[in-house]
């Protein structure tokens, strides 16, 4: 046979892996109370967490809200993110209260057009960000106790007054977070084939499924406004799963993709726009990645050093100022300047048409990944390296109420070595410099495809330095964040 | 003020003259210790005693 008779053999395309077709999890999935199922553990833990924090020791490392918040939560939450998706939204506690007060109140405002951004999140994260360095929120359980409480009163304010899912789309610090995140995630909230959304009359994944006679909504279409059809990628998908619940050809999956791939691509995004156009996203991606960098360096030594000189600088005492400057460094004139420096030379230097600032907006999406390797490595450092300690807390927490059904704490418990969690560290601040080089050479291959290196090099050059910053960081020595347990 | 989950130290005092116990710590980062005592009484009953340290320097 004449070889060139063969037919070429094309490899098949390889099929999305989809959860919703997993045994067992597609069927807990696709059952109409798998949220409630899922979230009301999470809300019975932070109830446990309140209480243990505003009546339990003051001590943070005996503190189940403590060891909670800033060990397990924070670790499980960026690992969720990197190994999955957006799942923590979907077994969202606060969301569980907001459901059970809206059958007694139900919301009849419409979230106000001028707030429809990211602007307030951006700067209720800052707060957030800021809150924590100024009162050591780590420290203090009590502080910690307060925060979820104030959470919780949030959600039902929020909520209460402003109809569909307005705090989870403009309010939540957390949901921004985990909406930036999970840009990185493997999995998405997607619809498995455009021809049967083309040809569905009804629409439900937005608009809810209804009775026929009165309308009625009884299954909830999407709160957050993406149209399953017309949705790209898991910014601003809480992974609640109306959307599945509602299709009524059961064409909505959760399917595995390319982490990061929707950073690379900029088309119109039901319920976002462009994300070239949005600079209240582009803000909270700078929030997000420069962010990273600031939360590490709080905790290392060099910031008390920083916070000596500029106190004696500006004569003040008082921490909040200063903290101000460095938070003013970090979050606003760093970003400015590197990233003002990358677009100015690709105007320059690669004949980029664009003004300074749509460049800057459109490769900040780039510098997602560093700044989720430097939250990894943070936070992946706390859990790792305190990951057993809940083990002892909860023992002294049952002892102390008279029920030691645990035995005694074993405070030697506490989790892996440093040195082994320094190599995963590492290979965190890796992945996401590759991740964020992947990201910007796509875009800079898509913006000039005749000098796509020179268009990349500056922007390359801003990941470098976030990189070293970042390594630096990790070798600093930590301070004000140490403990001493008896035995 | 401490951060959870951070390595704690740990050692058992000696009694080096009557009434009198001794401990060896190493502080092995800067920042604000803690020094928790639990002691055991001849009578079987249980002391806990907390001593802070702040503002431990870095070497």
């Amino acid at each position: 046979m004449n070889p060139s008779s063969i037919p070429a053999l094309e490899a098949p395309e390889a099929l999305p892996l989809d959860l919703m077709r997993v045994p067992g999890l597609g069927r807990l999935f696709r059952w109409r109370y798998a949220r409630p199922l899922l979230q009301a553990p999470l809300l019975i833990v932070s109830v446990v967490m309140i209480l243990h924090g505003l009546f339990g020791p003051s001590l943070a490392p005996k503190n189940l809200a403590t060891t909670l918040s800033w060990l397990h939560f924070r670790g499980v939450l960026v690992l969720v993110l990197l190994a999955a998706g957006n799942f923590f939204c979907l077994a969202c506690p606060f969301m569980l209260v907001r459901q059970a007060a809206r059958r007694l109140f139900k919301p009849r405002f419409d979230w106000p057009r001028a707030l429809r951004n990211k602007w307030l999140s951006v700067a209720l994260f800052v707060l957030v960000l800021f809150l924590y360095e100024l009162f050591d929120l780590w420290s203090s359980p009590w502080w910690t106790a307060w925060l979820i409480i104030a959470y919780f009163l949030t959600v039902l304010l929020v909520d209460g007054f402003f109809k569909h899912a307005s705090f989870c789309k403009f309010v939540c610090p957390i949901g921004q977070f985990n909406f930036v995140a999970s840009t990185l995630s493997p999995f998405e909230v997607k619809v498995r084939d455009q021809a049967v959304c083309t040809s569905c009359p009804t629409l439900d994944c937005i608009r809810g499924r209804r009775e026929p006679v009165s309308g009625l909504v009884t299954i909830r279409g999407c709160e957050l406004a993406l149209f399953q059809p017309r949705k790209v990628g898991n910014m601003d998908c809480t992974f609640c799963l109306d959307c599945v619940h509602a299709c009524p050809h059961d064409n909505v999956g959760i399917l595995s993709r390319m982490p990061g791939e929707e950073l690379l691509t900029d088309p119109l995004r039901s319920g976002i726009g462009y994300f070239s156009r949005r600079k209240d996203l582009a803000a909270l991606a700078i929030v997000f990645t420069f962010g990273a960098l600031l939360n590490a360096f709080g905790m290392v030594s060099p910031v008390y050093a920083v916070e000596s000189w500029l106190g004696k600088i500006l004569h003040v005492s008082h921490e909040a100022p200063v903290l101000g400057i460095i938070f003013a460094f970090f979050l606003i004139l760093e970003p400015v300047v590197l990233l003002g420096v990358a677009a100015w030379l690709t105007r320059i230097w690669a004949g980029s048409r664009r003004a300074l600032l749509p460049l800057m907006v459109r490769y900040t999406y780039g510098l997602v990944p560093m700044g989720f390797g430097m939250w990894l490595a943070h936070y992946g450092f706390h859990f790792l390296t305190g990951l057993y300690t809940v083990i002892p807390v909860t023992q002294n927490a049952l002892a102390s109420l008279g029920w030691p059904v645990l035995g005694e704490p074993r405070w030697t418990l506490t989790g892996l070595p440093a040195n082994i969690v320094l190599m995963i560290e590492i290979g965190f601040l890796l992945l996401g410099f590759a991740g964020s080089l992947t990201v910007l050479y796509g875009l800079a291959e898509d913006d000039s495809p005749r000098e796509p290196v020179r268009t990349f090099i500056p922007w390359a050059t801003v990941g470098l330095i976030l990189f070293i910053a970042s390594i630096w960081l990790l070798f600093q020595p930590m301070e004000m964040r140490a403990t001493l347990m008896g035995g | 003020m401490a951060h959870a989950g951070m390595s704690p130290v740990f050692d058992d005092a000696r009694e080096i003259e009557p009434g009198r116990y001794q401990a060896h710590l190493r502080f092995e980062m800067a920042g604000d210790w803690v020094i928790l005592l639990h002691v055991k009484l001849p009578g079987g009953q249980k002391l806990e005693r907390q001593i802070d340290v702040p503002g431990v320097r870095p070497n």
